[in-house]
């Protein structure tokens, strides 16, 4: 369920490139500052993101400072050190990738999910101290979650609520102006139902073969072949994806963005929408690859536009 | 301006944040041009064609709320009222866009339709649900996804930086 939020790196100037490593960096950083070593490994670009976007609307400047670590030993890289953003995205990732891992323990009982939460654990109670509703408002959603998924529930609208009144939650920092915080929440529920319904989109090959819940399988049938469930579903899920997106577009406008305004308008705007062009078009092909991998060979003729948005990413990764 | 104009939030969760931050603005306005009557009207989003007469009365209650910006409500008085009418199909689909569940929205403005297809009220919210992707653009104006004349010059200069990687050159001069 993570990494569909991502810059689209062909369009991005090169500083808003390294800015967002910084944001990137930055986490990673206070993950390892704030917590433990371990819980570094946790890092994802939605966190990125979401100090990123808090950031941008904070008072307080961020500072950037040049540093090395484990991944990038000899040259060093611009990094946002001390920042209420990257704290608190950081305490957020660990608490979503935590509760994942209690997940897939409790699923598949896989032993390395439930060894790794242990490791964090320490961690998340910290944070669990620091921010008590929120930790309890997100057991609460991911709750109703897996009620969705044990009761088969056939809408789109209803599977995808519990995440996106998930992230609605996590979305906003809390200590911003009351303003902000309810447009932040707003985009938070409407890229919450947008990852809900990308991932459901993209796994329909996979959870038809490992019979697992899918809510537009439920919807459209498990009878049917995978590439009739997604043309029967096409337009639904067109529709939606797409609301979603103009709704988060609106709520940015909405934002007194103070910084960063142009990396940002980059993932709102050309990110999320080519990702959602590319789960459309191809369906379940590409699973949340980061950086457009495994996908090389897919230049089509007729398909220009996609063999230089491959060669951009290459270039720039 | 343009940006906070209600017309583009009306029926979703942040109607009222966008009226609220287009008062500032126009408070602002006044201040700079010296006008310091900040009462002058500057918006308002009488939306006249939620308010027209019909027969049941509950149902224009749920209207009522629903122009009050109080859904909840709303949604709880119209799920209690069992004779379901196109007009009770249409006020659902507005509560449900507001909340956010836009599949069942349309739907149930779809159904609307269909029972009233004379009804211009619920074709153009019907309308307004589908186009409502037109809405999606960046602020500082740039087009979204466009093929244009810089995609040649881009593609030369990917062709060109690819060639240079492989040790050959496509175009000497960069």
């Amino acid at each position: 369920m993570f990494g569909y939020v991502q810059p689209l790196k062909p369009e991005l100037k090169i500083k808003e490139y390294a800015c967002y490593r910084s944001y990137y960096c930055g986490v990673c950083k206070a993950l390892g500052k704030k917590y433990n070593a371990i819980s570094r490994m946790t890092v994802t670009y939605d966190a990125a993101f979401l100090a990123l976007i808090n950031s941008s609307v904070m008072e307080k400047e961020p500072i950037m400072h040049l540093e090395k670590c484990i991944v990038n030993p000899f040259k060093p890289k611009p990094v946002i050190r001390d920042h209420d953003g990257t704290d608190y995205a950081a305490a957020i990732n660990v608490l979503l990738m935590y509760f994942k891992l209690m997940d897939s323990w409790k699923d598949d009982k896989s032993l390395l999910s439930l060894s790794s939460s242990i490791l964090i654990n320490p961690v998340v109670k910290k944070i669990r101290n620091a921010y008590p509703d929120m930790y309890s408002s997100i057991e609460e959603h991911l709750h109703s979650l897996s009620k969705v998924e044990k009761e088969g529930i056939s809408s789109m609208d209803k599977a995808s609520e519990p995440f996106a009144k998930l992230m609605s939650v996590v979305f906003p920092y809390p200590k911003l102006d009351n303003m902000n915080r309810r447009i932040l929440a707003w985009m938070g529920y409407n890229l919450g139902k947008w990852i809900y319904i990308m991932d459901a989109y993209s796994d329909i090959d996979d959870d038809l073969k490992s019979n697992s819940y899918n809510a537009i399988i439920a919807k459209y049938g498990r009878s049917l072949s995978a590439e009739e469930i997604r043309s029967k579903s096409y337009d639904e899920v067109k529709f939606v994806l797409e609301v979603c997106l103009s709704e988060i577009g609106k709520s940015y406008e909405l934002l007194d963005i103070k910084r960063n305004s142009g990396l940002l308008e980059n993932i709102v705007f050309l990110g999320l929408f080519n990702r959602t062009q590319k789960v459309l078009n191809d369906g379940g092909e590409i699973n949340g690859s980061i950086q457009g991998a495994g996908s090389k060979s897919k230049c089509h003729r007729g398909r220009n536009q996609e063999c230089l948005q491959e060669a951009g990413e290459e270039i720039s990764s | 301006m343009k940006k906070y104009h209600p017309d583009k939030f009306a029926g979703t969760d942040l109607e009222d944040v966008a009226k609220e931050k287009l008062q500032e603005v126009n408070e602002a306005y006044s201040m700079l041009m010296g006008n310091n009557s900040s009462q002058r009207r500057s918006y308002s989003n009488e939306n006249t064609s939620y308010q027209y007469n019909t027969r049941q009365s509950d149902l224009q209650q749920v209207r009522q709320m629903i122009l009050a910006g109080n859904y909840y409500e709303a949604e709880r008085m119209l799920m209690n009222i069992s004779v379901r009418t196109a007009e009770w199909y249409f006020l659902n689909g507005i509560i449900l866009w507001q909340k956010g569940w836009y599949s069942e929205a349309r739907s149930n403005v779809q159904t609307a339709v269909n029972m009233d297809p004379t009804n211009a009220e619920y074709r153009s919210t019907l309308d307004r649900f589908n186009n409502s992707f037109n809405m999606y653009q960046a602020p500082s104006g740039g087009k979204v996804h466009t093929d244009d004349f810089c995609d040649l010059c881009t593609a030369l200069y990917c062709a060109d930086c690819l060639c240079e990687c492989l040790g050959g050159d496509l175009i000497r001069c960069c």
